[in-house]
């Protein structure tokens, strides 16, 4: 196995795991497209066909949007990811797995559309990535491709969200970390209470996240120790976004792209 | 050969969507030509976590009954899990349904503000979001003896520090529960 190749087995280790997570959170929530949930299987079909004026769309909300056949959809898809874990996606029966892992994560984004996050995002830019670089007659330069395109989204995504945070009077005048985290919806009392009572501990969050998240890219060219630095980071910070405001998936689909950073930026460092 | 072109057509694929989703993270006409006539799959991540405009409210449902004689009943609190438990953090299975609402709210807020404040608003009864809401109140238990009709209100809080009061966001009309 190529070095290549071991990397797109690394993100597929983190990548996976969380997605394997994140679909037995569905299979326990399923409840949530029943008739009495807030994505009632019957609201969310006709949805996807007025919005969408398009068969494809008909077809496929008559065919699997029920509660009963979500459910079969995220076991099987939970089925799917542990295999993934086993067969070598460079075979055949590796990539068909994958184009399923694609299709069910696509048909969980469309019913979705309220719901998604961030998270969502990643996983379906990544398994996208997979299924086309790893196609079972891929090249070097598709490998290395997919990885350039996974770093690359990764650093667009932190810059962005720190850019936009940056124009943003709340996040400059450091009150949004304590807003957020009074919020019972992703907050917790324990942090708001504490960002209430010590003022500097705002500023330096707020700013923290800010710069950081705005110079993230700089990973992709910086020699690695500096990078690793940016990374060690964004480590600290998805964890305390899971463990704070609940946010778990994040974790896993920001940490499966940080392998394709490392890559790009050793490639860079030793072109 | 074959393996050539493919290898170019997913280059393409790559540097068009890289660039696509630079543009989408501003609004403008290009964001929205990209999103009319080129994301037709809906594939273009939006990556402005929690900005410009950080998350800082609650959002709550209320609904109350109107029997044909009209008694009306007290306002109820539809049930949404809040709080969090210890390994939410690995394991979290009601997020959603917290991020589904404040989704849909959101939304509604939105398309609120995009008419001025003494436009009638019954429009607003024809969109998803607003069916979504009336649907989720509809499912809910009967707080008076042979509920006629049924009414819900929006409302928002500010959480743990309770720095401001809590605002009413819509109130809807009284909907026919058959």
């Amino acid at each position: 196995m190529t070095t290549l190749q071991q990397i797109y087995v690394i993100i597929y280790a983190i990548f996976g795991l969380g997605i394997l997570i994140s679909t037995t959170e569905y299979l326990a929530g399923i409840k949530i497209f029943s008739s009495e949930g807030m994505l009632s299987c019957d609201l969310l079909r006709l949805n996807l066909s007025t919005k969408n004026k398009n068969n494809f769309f008909d077809w496929l909300s008559a065919c699997i949007l029920t509660e009963k056949r979500l459910k079969y959809i995220f076991f099987i898809r939970c089925v799917n990811i542990i295999l993934l874990f086993i067969i070598p996606f460079n075979s055949i029966p590796g990539w068909i797995l994958l184009i399923t892992l694609g299709v069910s994560i696509y048909i969980s984004s469309l019913i979705t559309r309220y719901g998604s996050d961030g998270s969502d995002q990643m996983s379906m830019l990544i398994i996208i990535t997979f299924i086309l670089c790893l196609i079972p007659v891929h090249n070097k330069l598709l490998l290395n491709a997919g990885i350039w395109f996974i770093a690359l989204q990764s650093c667009l995504s932190y810059a962005v969200a720190g850019i936009s945070k940056l124009v943003s009077v709340e996040w400059r005048s450091s009150n949004a970390m304590r807003l957020i985290f009074s919020t019972k919806t992703f907050g917790s009392e324990r942090a708001a209470l504490f960002l209430k009572k010590y003022r500097f501990a705002n500023v330096f969050l707020c700013w923290n996240v800010m710069l950081t998240e705005a110079l993230f890219p700089v990973s992709l060219i910086v020699p690695l120790p500096f990078a690793l630095i940016f990374l060690a980071w964004g480590f600290v910070f998805h964890l305390l976004n899971a463990i704070i405001m609940g946010l778990n998936s994040f974790f896993w689909a920001f940490m499966a792209t940080y392998p394709a950073i490392v890559y790009v930026n050793l490639q860079i460092h030793h072109a | 050969m074959a393996s050539n072109i493919y290898t170019l057509a997913v280059l393409i694929i790559f540097v068009i969507w890289f660039i696509c989703t630079i543009i989408c993270q501003f609004r403008g006409k290009a964001a929205e030509f990209i999103h009319k006539h080129i994301d037709v799959l809906k594939l273009i991540p939006s990556w402005t976590f929690f900005a410009p405009r950080p998350g800082k409210s609650d959002y709550h449902i209320l609904y109350r009954d109107k029997r044909s004689d009209d008694a009306i009943s007290e306002w109820t609190e539809v049930e949404l899990s809040e709080g969090r438990n210890l390994l939410d953090f690995i394991w979290n299975p009601r997020k959603r349904n917290k991020k589904v609402l404040s989704d849909i709210i959101q939304t509604l807020i939105i398309t609120i503000n995009r008419f001025p404040k003494d436009q009638d608003r019954s429009f607003l009864m024809y969109t998803f979001p607003y069916i979504m809401v009336l649907r989720l109140v509809s499912q809910q238990n009967g707080k008076i003896a042979d509920p006629a009709l049924r009414q819900f209100v929006l409302a928002e809080s500010p959480g743990y520090l309770e720095e401001s009061d809590p605002k009413f966001i819509l109130i809807s009309k009284f909907h026919d529960l058959n």
